[in-house]
């Protein structure tokens, strides 16, 4: 992968983690606890399982090496 | 003065780095994945999610201590060498090298699994202190960057 791709990946993921956290409250309403995959400001799968978000995600030829996975939830999580 | 990078973003109330993950020893080459900067832990760590986003092969490999995070208790699995691409002020990349364990949770019930897939991977004070960056953050302005 050239350094050029590298930052393509790197913007894409920021620009998809914006989007993520100015749609937060959306999310929450219609995926509330469930893993989403996302990429290019759109959801792309989203299941309660994460392996099979996984294996979804494969099934259908997705790259799964530039795309966000995040667990939605209401309930917040303490680290 | 300072050189600047600022890969870091809030998200959801926490400052996130995205990176682009490469371990040609685990076979992983160019993957993206969040990590969480986090003051609070000594350690870094790929989380459960990550394990299986990149594939990592975890099963079998000793088990190196165990930790609490998250509210949930984890094994701790060695990680070869990982090398993070990240994005400089310049929106160039820059790599840098850093250790991680991977965490397997020790719970077996199918809802406390899902629980530990659920929280981030997570840079720490090691990552910060080993790279010489600073962490610098206007949670008001939700503004967020690294220097060194």
């Amino acid at each position: 992968m050239t350094d050029t791709q590298v930052v393509d990946m790197l913007l894409s993921g920021q620009q998809d983690l914006s989007w993520f956290n100015s749609h937060s409250e959306e999310l929450k309403s219609k995926y509330n606890e469930k893993f989403v995959a996302f990429r290019n400001k759109a959801v792309i799968e989203a299941d309660s399982n994460l392996d099979s978000l996984m294996h979804k995600l494969r099934k259908n030829k997705v790259d799964t090496s530039s795309v966000m996975v995040r667990f939605v939830s209401r309930v917040k999580t303490l680290l | 003065m300072a050189d600047s990078i600022r890969p870091l973003q809030i998200v959801e109330d926490r400052v996130v780095l995205a990176a682009v993950a490469e371990c040609r020893n685990l076979r992983v080459l160019h993957h993206l994945i969040e990590f969480v900067i986090d003051t609070g832990s000594k350690d870094s760590f790929l989380s459960e999610k990550d394990v299986v986003k990149l594939q990592v092969p975890v099963m079998g490999k000793p088990v190196k201590g165990q930790v609490d995070f998250g509210g949930s208790r984890f094994n701790q699995v060695e990680l070869p060498e990982f090398t993070l691409h990240i994005l400089d002020e310049a929106k160039k990349a820059i790599a840098v090298k850093t250790k991680l364990m991977a965490v397997k949770t020790t719970k077996t019930s199918e809802d406390k699994i899902q629980r530990a897939l659920a929280l981030p991977s997570i840079l720490g004070m090691d990552f910060l202190k080993e790279q010489g960056f600073k962490l610098v953050v206007v949670a008001k302005e939700g503004l967020a960057r690294l220097e060194r």
